[in-house]
Order: C-alpha cells, then structure tokens, then sequence
C-alpha cells in the first residue's frame, strides 16, 4: 500500500512540477496533466506483470511513471530536449518505451483501442501469455473505431482490458452532453463484459483489475473496466475549465482525494507513521526536481534531427 | 447465319476463365436469356446466356477448358433451318498479333519486341517461371511467410474465401487460419489492430478489397503507422504492409477507381510501391514485408491476370526506391509506375516500377510504340478491330465503353 502511495505522489508532484515548467515557457505545446487520476494507472498497472503491454492517450506521463520510465527522459521529452525519451520529437503526447512494453502515447482520441488490440493480438499470436491494457478517456469511448476493437477483440477472444478513464469531460464536454448510455454496458452487445469502478480508491482499483487480468489472462477474451475518476486541472493546459464550477471541482479534491484516501487507510493501518509518509513525501521531491534539472540541461535537439527517424534506414 | 458465342467478360477486369460446365448440349434449343453455360472468373462462378434464340449448333471449347481468352469462341449458335456444318466459323474473334508499327523517333534496332513477355529483370539473368501478377503476389506472401513466423496475412475475405480478387489463394490451406486472417468490414479498426501488431513486432500483411476502402483507415495508416517512428525518436517503428489494388478497375465509377500513390507519396514516413510486372509484384512485396518500415502497396487490378516472366531463383528479391529502366533510348524519357509502365497490356510505353518512397517518383523511360491516344490496328479491344458480327454470350457490352477507356489510357501516359 506504501507502495501504491508513493506511486500517485510521483505523478502528483511530477505534474505539478511540469505545470510549474510550462508556466516558465520551458513546455510548449500541449500538455494534458493526470493530477486527480492517479489510482487509475497505479491501481490497474499494480495487477499487471512485466510481460504485459500498456498503451494510453495524450494524457499519459503517469502511465509511463508507472511503468517505470525515467522521470528524468519523461520531463526531458516534455520540455523539448534531446535527452528526453524521443528525444525531443515527441513531446508531452509520445514517449514509449520496448523496454518497459509501453507502446505510447498517441493523439488521436479513440486510436489506442484498436492499437491496444494489435499488442492484445501479437501476445496471442506468440502465445506469451501476455495481455494488454488500453486506455483511452470518455470522449474517445464515443469512437467508431473503440467499437471495431470491440468486435473483433470478441470475435479472437484477444487478451485485453479496455480501460475508459471516465473523468466525466471531453475538453469541454461533460459526460451528460455527449455519452448516452454507460461505458461498461457498451460491450455487452459484443459479449464483452464489463464493470464500473471508483477510480478515485486505488484499492477498489485493484480488486477490479485483478478480476479482470484473471478473465482475461484465462483466454476468456477482453474485458471493459469503466473506471470513475476526475481531473482536476483544465483538459490541457490552456484550459480555464469554464464548463464546470469551482464547487464541483472543490468537492472532490476534499472528500474524494485518491492520495489523502489511501494515505488515511496506511495510517489507519498502523503500519506506518508520518515520518514515514515524510521520507517518502521527500524521496518523491527529489526525484522529481532532479527530473526538471535533468530537462533544463538537456540540449535542445540539433536541427538536423528534423529529417532523421523518418524512416528506418538501411 | 449462324453465330459465334463468345466468351464473355464476366468482371470488368476478366481477361480470360474457366468454362467450368455446358448447360446444353449440341442440337438443344435455347432461348434469348437462357442459361447456356457456367464460366468461373477471378471472382466467382457465372452463367453465360444466350443472347439470341436459336440452335447449339456446335461446342468449340469442351467443359472444364481453364483460360478461355475472354472474346474467344466457344459455340455456334445456328439459326433454325441451319445444319452444323454451316456452323464451321469463318472468321474468328481472335487475329494473330501483328508486328508492332515502328515509329520514326524509335531506332529500330533498339525497339524490343513487346508482342512476347516482359523481359525480366537485369540483374536475375536465370532461369525464369511465367507468372501472373496474382500468383507472384501470393507466392510473395507465401515464401515470407515461411521465412518467417512473425508475418501474417489479414483483411476482408482473404482466408475461407480465397481473396477477394484471389490474391491470397490457397494461403489459408498452406497457414491455417492463425497466420490468414479474416476480419469483418472494418478497415479503421483492423488497419489500427496491424498497426498496434506491427507496434509489438509482428509483421502484418494488411489487405484492403481494394485501396479506395482504405480511405476509413487513413489515420490509423498517417497517423499512427507513418509518424510513429519520428515522435518515437526513432525507438519505436511500424514493419507493416499494406496491400490491395488501387486506381481505375474498369467502369466501376468513381468510388471504386481512385488512384492514392499521390496521396500515399505525400506522407513522410511510408514507402509507396505501385508495381507493374509479375517479377515487380513479387520482388517489391518481398522487399515490403522485410522492410522495417510501413510501406504502402499499391497493386492493379487490371494487371491480376497478366503473365510475365519471373525469375526462378528463391531468393529472387528486387531492392525499394530504385526504378527501373524498361527500355532505353535517346529523345525522351517517360516516367510511369503501375499499369502506365506498359499501357494497353504489354505493349506501348515503358516506364519505371514504383512510385518511390518519401514522394519521389524515380524512372527513366522511353516513348511508346504508336501515339498514346491511337491503338494499333491489332488492338483487340477496339471496335475497329472487331469482326462485323460481334456477339458475346449474354453480355450487350457497349463497344464505345471500351473506347473510351482507351482514350483514356491514352490521355493518363
Ligand atoms: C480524433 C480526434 N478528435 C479530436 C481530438 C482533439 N481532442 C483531444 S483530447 C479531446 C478530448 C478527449 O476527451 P477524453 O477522451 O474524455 O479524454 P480526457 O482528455 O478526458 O483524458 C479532443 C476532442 C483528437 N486529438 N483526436
Ligand atoms: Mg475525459
């Protein structure tokens, strides 16, 4: 659970830390921050084991956290420079990582289900006992293409969860506006089964996604894990946030904090005290401004990078 | 007077078939409309019907006859009254070829006889095997395949039913259904599914019908196989074919006739390949499915049929981005890739094989035999050419249709 802890603070204070850096002009761009999601990722990736792929949106520095990339090579690549994952050609949107089995990472809202069900369809195809996890948010669950996957992930019985990071807005779009019906009923047609989660409880998480890695680990075929969470800054970060209220916005972040939740439940515990939480508040600081000092003296990528990695040369 | 039955184009792009079954017999009666006999095409199994009432006065191509020429004759069909030995045809539908004209810019001595076979690459002097460009595209599938695992073949109708076109025919039977893959009609979604494959270092073959349905692909294509390996740094890249044919079929309307290799070339990050010959198909789609990169495999329809010569040698493997030189000369050089290299089949212009990766279309050519706009008077498909009394079975095909394609062709070199 320390663990668990630790994890969500990283990608806590390592976005707040790139929010401070854009604010400086040092991220340009677009950059979509996690804070408010966090039990999400580190719920879910807690169940999965090496060998089994992830793939995620725009709205991604906390999977790649979690999966174990560098805070150094992700607040590099968000800043621009060479020393970050893609060396600077991919930005805050694309890093990715063979090593790691996190395949990125992408623009396009909607692509990383039928993405995710290729990574899905090559463990089945080698027989890895791998699965696969794909994210992607409310807004992309709208897309043809998720329900494309969906058939054929069924029709194969592809290892895969489908994770709908519901956070109740697209941009500027609220769930009422935009979705009918509930995501986790929308693969019943398919014979996909799916369930809602809090996504604000990384334990509740947990329980589902380890349920669900059996299903699917078993060569049942996918599965859809909705799970219920909520951002607290604007969609990217030249969002005012206009379409909801402070009060909402409050709200949440006091009663329904995943960090202050799972931080009451170690203590509660008595396994652990502050100066425990204290150390870990600290080790997460360090790594985290050793991650902006690391961007800030990373050259910016030599112009001749422009025409290299266009294709595979050779 | 009796009547020739021809056999009929059954698709547009149907140049010869099966005479799978006779439906009648010599001395039968039939009727405008009836069903006379079975054709199987590339496509699918068909009846012919007469066009005509009258008597089967004699079968000229017995049941089960494979590669009946499309035009060629295969019955009499007499009037009443008539006897079979007034069905002994007097003319046939088919001439033999004439000698290409020559024309004053070409120097004889360096005009190749185009009436044969293509000549085959330079470089594989060896012994050859006479190809379709349908066969040369599956043997290409089939002999990556068993090189390697990590290639698999998947799209709409490529496995149970042989390919749409018949370009995966008998994979299936060979790989089984893990390694051929049918989808439903999702190109978006089964375009993103290789993508995501070729992503954890599979080596998708990704077929589309035909190129035109891609077009609900295209950013799975753009977006996510082509720029990936630039915002990744070069860390993460996409080994992926996909493959179908492209451009103009014949009178299948706009929706189904575009050309994409401008599009496609448009893209950093694709190669485009649009071959022309058998040894082409196969060379280039081997290079493409080793390559590492995603390359965009543009075929013809009209040239599934068309025999060429390919050299023999198992490791027969042509290399992308270099265009090839068909025909030397000294006044002018033509560019053309795909069907253009050689409009009107094989003969006319020369051209280069391949619209070249990052946009460039490399090559070096030669004028054609006669001018572009004008067949030659050899020229099967042209209504000169064609005996008085044309008929073909159960088809009233419009000779000024075929006309105008060739005009066309004629405009598009
Ligand atoms: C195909 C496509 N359409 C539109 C956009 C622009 N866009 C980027 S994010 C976004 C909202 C997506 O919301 P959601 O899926 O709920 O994810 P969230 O931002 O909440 O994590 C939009 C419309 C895009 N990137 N791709
Ligand atoms: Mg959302």
């Amino acid at each position: 659970m320390m663990q668990f802890y630790k994890d969500m603070l990283l990608i806590r204070r390592f976005e707040e830390k790139a929010g401070q850096l854009y604010g400086m002009g040092l991220i340009g761009g677009f950059c979509h921050l996690y804070i408010g999601q966090e039990a999400v990722v580190v719920g879910i990736q807690s169940a999965l084991e090496p060998k089994d792929s992830v793939i995620t949106a725009y709205r991604d520095h906390g999977h790649m956290l979690v999966c174990g990339m560098s805070a150094n090579g992700v607040m590099a690549e968000l800043t621009g420079r060479a020393g970050g994952y893609s060396k600077g050609k991919g930005g805050s949107m694309h890093m990715f990582s063979r090593d790691k089995k996190f395949y990125g990472g992408h623009g396009i809202v909607g692509a990383t289900a039928p993405l995710g069900a290729g990574l899905a369809f090559a463990h089945k195809y080698r027989n890895d006992g791998g699965i696969a996890t794909a994210y992607y948010g409310d807004g992309a669950a709208n897309q043809g293409q998720v329900y494309e996957a969906y058939n054929m992930a069924s029709l194969w019985k592809l290892p895969i969860i489908f994770i709908i990071e519901n956070n109740g807005y697209s941009m500027g779009t609220s769930l009422a506006r935009g979705s009918a019906g509930d995501f986790c009923k929308r693969g019943e047609g398919y014979g996909i089964p799916g369930e809602k989660v809090d996504g604000m409880n990384v334990l509740a998480v947990r329980t589902s996604a380890l349920k669900a890695v059996d299903y699917v680990r078993s060569g049942n075929g996918p599965m859809i894990l909705e799970v219920m969470t909520y951002r607290y800054r604007g969609h990217s970060m030249s969002d005012p946030a206009k379409y909801r209220t402070k009060e909402e916005v409050e709200q949440m972040r006091e009663q329904h904090d995943p960090i202050e939740n799972i931080r009451k439940i170690i203590l509660e515990s008595g396994k652990y005290k502050e100066d425990d939480f204290k150390k870990a508040d600290k080790d997460v600081k360090d790594v985290v401004n050793a991650s902006a000092e690391f961007a800030q003296a990373s050259p910016e990528p030599d112009p001749s990078e422009l025409w290299t990695d266009v294709l595979v040369e050779g | 007077m009796s009547i020739q039955i021809l056999m009929p184009a059954l698709s547009p792009t149907m140049t010869e078939g099966k005479l799978s079954k006779w439906l009648k017999k010599e001395g039968d009666k039939v009727k405008a409309g009836q069903a006379i006999a079975e054709i199987e095409t590339d496509k699918a199994t068909m009846e012919v019907e007469a066009v005509d009432e009258g008597v089967i006065g004699k079968i000229l191509v017995p049941a089960g006859t494979e590669g009946v020429k499309v035009n060629a004759p295969i019955a009499v069909l007499l009037e009443e009254g008539e006897t079979s030995s007034d069905a002994i045809p007097a003319k046939t539908a088919t001439r033999p070829a004439a000698e290409p004209p020559s024309i004053s810019c070409v120097p004889q001595s360096q005009t190749p006889a185009f009436a044969g076979v293509a000549k085959i690459e330079k470089d594989w002097t060896g012994p050859t095997v006479s190809l379709t460009v349908r066969e040369a595209l599956r043997d290409a599938m089939a002999e990556e395949m068993r090189r390697d695992q990590d290639v698999f073949v998947m799209g709409e109708e490529v496995a149970e039913y042989q390919g749409a076109y018949k370009v995966t025919q008998g994979l299936l039977q060979e790989f089984g259904s893990k390694r051929i893959i049918d989808t439903p009609i999702t190109e978006y979604g089964f375009a993103g599914i290789g993508v995501g494959a070729a992503f954890a270092g599979l080596r998708p073959v990704v077929e589309f019908m035909t190129w035109n349905f891609a077009m609900q692909a295209l950013d799975q294509i753009v977006s996510s196989a082509a720029k990936t390996l630039y915002m990744a740094g070069g860390k993460l890249g996409c080994p992926i074919v996909f493959r179908g044919p492209n451009g103009p079929a014949s009178r299948v309307a706009a929706q189904h006739s575009q050309c994409y290799a401008s599009w496609y070339g448009h893209i950093p990050g694709l190669k485009v390949l649009a071959p022309w010959s058998s040894a082409d198909a196969k060379g280039l789609l081997k290079a493409a499915i080793r390559d590492p990169n995603p390359v965009v495999f543009l075929e013809n329809e009209i040239m599934y049929g068309q025999h060429f010569d390919v050299p023999a040698d198992p490791d027969f493997i042509l290399p992308i981005g270099k265009a090839k030189i068909e025909r030397t000369g000294e006044h002018v050089t033509i560019t053309a890739f795909s069907r253009m290299v050689v409009a009107h089949g094989r003969r006319g212009a020369a051209g280069g094989r391949q619209a070249g990766g990052r946009g460039d279309q490399r090559g070096s050519h030669q004028p054609p035999h006669h001018p572009p706009a004008r067949c030659r008077d050899d020229c099967q498909q042209c209504e000169e050419n064609q005996p008085p009394r044309f008929r073909r079975g159960g088809l009233a095909l419009r000779r000024h249709g075929l006309r105008n394609r060739h005009a066309d062709d004629g405009n598009l070199l």
